[in-house]
């Protein structure tokens, strides 16, 4: 059970890390894209197991 | 010492500074609490310490995934037409003002309670409701009243509420954390705020609707409610039943939400809109949540954190309460809210030297505390109520006058909150 939802959890990391990719690349306003870039590497990190 | 106080001088001069130069456009202010977390690393002798601000952020990452789900699955709903099927139905019946307002709060107050911030509430079922009203005689005064009471109350109420997990997350360097527990005690400031308010302005604000003017025909039918009902289940066995539930965690609860959202949709859309929407939604708050964590590890990193723990180390448990709490207050209606979040930097680490056993439930209260300062400020930042109007009528940019019985449900909730930081250690009883 731990490791089945260890891996939904980086799916769902991954899945959230893409949505906020998408918004950055666009996003209209200079704030909007600093603010998607600040959502998206933490997430991709996770998603990447990386820390 | 003199380092500690010169980096605290320098990290909130410079966000002070820029939150009255970029006023109204909040959006900048992660990255410029970002910019002070790496000059205070420049200012211990530190250098540019990349590192702590990447892995800082990583304190408020699995509340951060909680409040981007909640977002998604908000803008799903908003989008396929449930939240206004809900608005119809519930408005149509003949109920007392009290139980009209009791349930419109309730309505306007799911985004919050799901997300835990107040303007996926005022950006969602805010417009709907707000929109609804303002089209049934009441005056945009009126609507906004309602919208902005209803979207703080649902930050407040539970399962989430973003300046709860700021703070409670906060203290991390200090004792392991968890967002679990809180569910209770969140109800306890909430909930009796939402009924005080509902049977105060309940016949003042929606008296004047008669049955004639609200009878709108719901669209749909309320198979498209099963997924908050499902939702609303598994957050309860989260919270109460774990011993006999598996655990799920809220982004796997909320998952399931969406994707039951998506079989049992009011009206068909593009679900890809919502996944991008509901990011938005929640983007400022999230985008925060993440600054501050680093802010909060550059913070620990220097030693200021330490260093002022020692410093207040004989400090009387209640001004170690008191005076952080008033400084959230009182920053956050003058400098905006994400000064405020800045502060949270430093103190869940000053508030939990006020005790052990006090220390969950002042963070709470301080957290509620600085929810309240977010409703109302002095022309800095987006409050709740200044989005509110905002949200309803884009065009016009004349700032709405708060009333002061719109501020019923602030101030008992401040009321509630200051009690319960002062009876901390004789309410653990509510953490479950």
């Amino acid at each position: 059970m731990i490791a089945a939802l260890n891996i939904i959890y980086l799916v769902i990391a991954a899945a959230l890390a893409l949505f906020a990719l998408v918004n950055l690349l666009r996003a209209k306003t200079l704030d909007k894209a600093i603010n998607m870039a600040i959502l998206f590497v933490p997430l991709l990190l996770r998603a990447l197991r990386i820390k | 010492m003199t380092e500690t106080y010169l980096i605290l001088a320098a990290v909130f001069i410079v966000i002070g500074a820029a939150s009255l130069i970029f006023k109204k456009r909040t959006g900048y202010m992660p990255v410029i609490i970002l910019g002070a977390a790496l000059l205070a690393s420049l200012i211990g002798g530190m250098g540019f310490r990349f590192r702590e601000i990447v892995e800082g952020s990583f304190a408020y990452l699995d509340n951060v995934m909680w409040v981007l789900c909640g977002g998604l699955l908000t803008a799903l709903l908003y989008q396929n037409g449930t939240f206004s099927y809900m608005l119809d139905s519930w408005m149509r019946k003949e109920r007392s003002p009290f139980v009209r307002m009791t349930g419109l709060l309730l309505l306007v107050g799911i985004p919050g309670m799901l997300t835990g911030s107040a303007l996926a509430s005022v950006a969602s079922t805010g417009v709907i409701a707000g929109k609804y009203l303002m089209r049934r005689g009441l005056t945009k005064v009126e609507a906004v009243e309602i919208v902005a009471g209803g979207s703080f109350l649902g930050m407040i109420l539970p399962p989430l509420c973003t300046p709860a997990m700021l703070m409670i997350i906060g203290r991390a360097e200090s004792y392991n954390p968890s967002f679990e527990g809180y569910f209770l005690p969140l109800l306890a400031l909430g909930l009796p705020a939402l009924l005080i308010y509902a049977a105060i302005s309940g016949k003042r604000l929606l008296g004047k609707l008669s049955a004639d003017n609200i009878a709108t025909e719901p669209q749909g039918s309320a198979a498209c409610m099963i997924p908050l009902v499902v939702v609303f289940l598994l957050v309860i066995s989260h919270n109460f039943l774990y011993s006999f539930m598996p655990f799920l965690g809220y982004p796997l609860i909320y998952i399931i939400g969406f994707v039951l959202a998506l079989i049992f949709p009011n009206k068909r859309i593009n679900p890809v809109d919502s996944l991008l929407k509901g990011i938005e939604l929640v983007m400022i708050p999230a985008s925060l949540m993440f600054a501050v964590g680093s802010l909060n590890e550059v913070m620990w990193m220097t030693g200021v954190n330490g260093n002022l723990n020692t410093l207040l180390l004989e400090t009387s448990s209640v001004l170690l309460f008191v005076v952080p709490v008033l400084l959230l207050l009182v920053s956050g209606r003058l400098l905006g809210q994400p000064f405020a979040w800045a502060l949270c930097a430093i103190i869940p680490a000053i508030l939990n030297g006020s005790g052990f056993a006090h220390s969950p439930l002042r963070l709470l209260a301080a957290s509620a505390i600085l929810g309240v300062a977010a409703y109302r400020s002095f022309g800095v930042g987006n409050s709740i109520f200044a989005q509110s109007a905002h949200e309803l009528d884009p065009e016009n940019t004349v700032a709405v006058s708060v009333p002061m019985h719109a501020c019923v449900p602030v101030i008992i909730v401040l009321v509630l909150a200051l009690g319960m930081g002062f009876a901390a250690s004789s309410l653990s009883w509510l953490m479950v």
